[in-house]
């Protein structure tokens, strides 16, 4: 397997990406985190970047997430540099787009309604947000997306009180309230049992964004995306559509 | 896809009865300190405007400087003396208190009890007893200090031994050595670190108790602002202010290094400054420890204890004791709501503001108010809030804020600085304003924390009322000094119970609350 071209482009045409890197690089003092990437993703794409640990996948989605600056070369998302806006024009793209993490990123002395209904904050003025931190607001849209993640009975439970995979699941479910046009998942299904990441890797693949998730399990992801691109040692390896992909390259791949 | 869901209701979580517990309690404080009548004394701003006018021109000549200057060495000097020996003092007591020497029985139980009273009674009072036996000089201020800053030392230092790796402290007790010897050679070596890192933030605290006590008389920085007060001198006040201020951030900036030091040489440079300055101290106090043995003393003592037991009510009877012990509460809780909102608002500006040069001065600004409020004594906020307020509770209340915020508000922006970052930035990240990051991330974050700092402020100001009571601002501490000048020894006594009755009460108070929050 080599640097195949990006299949997307090819199906997509000429309508703007998603998405795109042009020599992204990522230093941190002696570490090289990303190595002149480029590559591009088109809207309502859906691609896993797999790979080892330490291969540069969560620092590709930092910088499309604008939570990392570029070392050198331009990152586009939804047709904006992140680096190049600041105050309510950035808070704009932003709030169009989602993240998961894997620190999973939710408050824990709030109880769950408030951390899901965080996702509105980037469309809530700022004495809404904290009014509604006294009377939740849209409750009834908070409770429909928990009962998508199976986790209806938790609205009103303190964060800290859920186990590990009941958090990870209260992050996808502020992921789907937030309606974003691309969604960036840094392996979101870590700690969860194989049945549940399976329905968890549906929801966040229906509908019509983007989704950029990494994958600690490429045979889960490779069931649910359009693309994959393998990364090691902050190198883009390979960059195929999912269904191309055999059990025997992605052994090779990992084998490696 | 939205289905119509039936949302359950809140109802009362521990968190909203708690505040609601606090609203409820503050507005009681308010009321009970007036707010009916009018409070503001109108005559009073021209003073008020003209005191801070004069910070632009501070007093520069040569001799009051040279004034300034003996008085800051004093300050420091007795800040450095005293910490040194509560340090010392309270390593021997924590001996007695650590489960480690004394096992968790009758007797760790009634040395736990016996180290309540000396916390509870604040430095101040301290000096106002000890200047009848040692006088006005550098005896009863480096005592003052020493005696209830050992008792918190010891219980902390006791808390340090026993909460460290135990495995070899049992082991050197398997092979025969004594408790002692097990807790020296086991279990001092991992905790030395953390306990030079302590005693420095004694030492940092030690000098702003050693500026207060200068107020009641003992001599050094404290004392010159109140002859500047007392006589209106603006211009000097603000230089000695300046000169607290520079000695109080010297301090703080060597506690927060020693803190924060990854190389060992950092705290061995700060041990042997403060070693180089036993001696100074010593020469520039002209302490004369020789006065502890000597038979005047003794006599002075023996005196000051006969007159003060057994203890008896002052001329006002129960109520008037009830009376000053209900203000006492309600002054120390109209402080730490000032002090804990205008602590936490600072603090949370200086943490989220964006960094732009024009928020960089805004920090700097913060930053210079926060170290002016803890600089200045409380006695002498209270003095100044005296001018544009009718004296009362209400003058001591938010001279014991303006201080109390200095220290709060940089606690604060630490927590906030040390609380995870990543609920915050995932906010940021899909485009939520500064604001709603703080009260969605960091705010519920670091709000234990907060608590916390909080709870154990509003025990400290509790005790700390007594030094704004001594200027007049009523409650137990103005019972007190009206008893002192009146050498009703026997009812200042009576006064101090009842200080300890409430100091117990706020910390089981504090205690149930931080429980209920879990």
């Amino acid at each position: 397997m080599s640097n195949a071209s990006a299949p997307a482009d090819a199906a997509h045409g000429s309508s703007p990406p998603a998405a795109s890197l042009a020599s992204a690089t990522l230093r941190y003092e002696t570490i090289t985190a990303l190595d002149e990437i480029s590559l591009t993703i088109a809207t309502g794409e859906k691609v896993a970047l797999v790979g080892p640990s330490g291969a540069g996948k969560s620092s590709l989605l930092h910088v499309l997430g604008g939570r990392t600056h570029l070392t050198q070369g331009r990152a586009t998302i939804l047709g904006h540099e992140l680096d190049a806006l600041n105050g309510r024009s950035l808070r704009n793209v932003r709030r169009r787009i989602a993240m998961i993490a894997q620190g999973l990123d939710l408050a824990p002395t709030l109880r769950v309604v408030h951390n899901v209904n965080a996702a509105r904050l980037g469309q809530w003025g700022t004495l809404g947000s904290i009014a509604s931190l006294i009377r939740p607001r849209d409750a009834d849209r908070v409770s429909d997306v928990l009962r998508q993640v199976g986790l209806e009975d938790r609205l009103l439970a303190r964060t800290d009180e859920l186990s590990g995979g009941e958090r990870q699941r209260i992050a996808i479910a502020r992921v789907l309230l937030q309606d974003a046009d691309i969604v960036l998942a840094d392996e979101p299904t870590a700690s969860v049992d194989p049945k549940l990441a399976d329905e968890m890797m549906a929801l966040l693949c229906a509908g019509d964004h983007t989704l950029i998730v990494s994958a600690h399990d490429p045979q889960l992801a490779r069931r649910h995306v359009d693309r994959m691109i393998g990364m090691r040692n902050a190198q883009v390896i390979f960059d195929q559509l999912a269904h191309d992909i055999t059990d025997h390259e992605l052994v090779d791949f990992y084998d490696r | 896809m939205t289905t119509a869901v039936q949302v359950p209701r809140l109802g009362w979580t521990p968190r909203r009865r708690v505040a609601a517990g606090g609203a409820i309690a503050v507005v009681w404080a308010a009321l009970r300190a007036g707010l009916h009548r009018d409070i503001v004394n109108g005559g009073g701003w021209s003073s008020f405007a003209r005191f801070w006018t004069a910070v632009t021109s501070p007093e520069v000549g040569g001799e009051f400087l040279r004034l300034t200057w003996d008085a800051a060495t004093i300050t420091l000097s007795y800040a450095v003396l005293g910490s040194l020996l509560s340090f010392l003092l309270g390593g021997i007591a924590a001996l007695a208190l650590s489960e480690l020497i004394v096992g968790r029985g009758t007797r760790w139980r009634l040395m736990r009890a016996t180290l309540i009273v000396p916390r509870a009674v604040h430095e101040v009072l301290w000096a106002l007893l000890l200047v009848q036996v040692f006088g006005f000089g550098p005896l009863s201020a480096v005592l003052a200090i020493a005696i209830p800053f050992a008792a918190v030392s010891a219980k902390v230092i006791a808390e340090t031994f026993d909460v460290a790796d135990r495995q070899p402290f049992d082991l050197l007790r398997a092979t025969g050595a004594t408790r002692l010897q097990a807790l020296i050679y086991g279990v001092l070596p991992t905790v030395r670190g953390e306990l030079v890192s302590y005693g420095f933030y004694r030492f940092e605290c030690a000098i702003r108790t050693a500026a207060v006590l200068g107020v009641i008389g003992v001599g050094g920085l404290g004392f010159q602002l109140d002859l500047s007060f007392e006589t209106l001198r603006y211009h000097e006040i603000w230089t000695l202010i300046v000169t607290l201020m520079l000695l109080s951030s010297g301090a703080e900036a060597l506690s927060t290094a020693v803190r924060r030091a990854r190389k060992p040489a950092i705290p061995r440079v700060a041990v042997a400054l403060i070693v180089v300055l036993i001696p100074l101290s010593i020469r520039w106090t002209g302490l004369d420890v020789s006065r502890l043995w000597a038979a005047r003393t003794a006599e002075l003592a023996t005196k000051l204890i006969d007159r003060l037991f057994p203890s008896r009510l002052g001329p006002g009877g129960w109520s008037e004791l009830v009376a000053a012990s209900v203000d006492t509460i309600a002054m120390s809780l109209l402080a730490i709501a000032l002090s804990a909102g205008a602590g936490l608002l600072l603090a949370a500006i200086l943490q989220t503001s964006p960094h732009r040069p024009l928020h960089g001065l805004a920090r700097a600004t913060i930053r210079t108010l926060l170290l002016l409020g803890r600089a200045v004594p409380s006695p002498i906020w209270a003095f100044l809030f005296l001018l544009v307020l009718f004296p009362g509770m209400w003058p001591g209340a938010v001279g014991l804020a303006a201080y109390n915020t200095g220290v709060l508000g940089r606690l604060f922006a630490e927590a906030l600085e040390e609380a995870d970052p990543a609920p915050g930035a995932a906010l940021a990240a899909l485009g939520a304003s500064a604001t709603s990051c703080f009260f969605y991330g960091l705010l519920p974050t670091s709000a234990p924390r907060l608590m916390a700092l909080t709870m154990y402020r509003w025990e400290v100001i509790t005790r700390e009322t007594i030094v704004v009571g001594v200027v007049g601002a009523g409650g137990l501490g103005r019972l007190i000094t009206e008893h002192l000048a009146a050498r009703d020894f026997a009812a200042v006594t009576g006064a101090i119970g009842a200080m300890i009755v409430i100091a117990v009460i706020i910390d089981s108070v504090s205690a149930a609350t931080r429980r209920a929050l879990g």
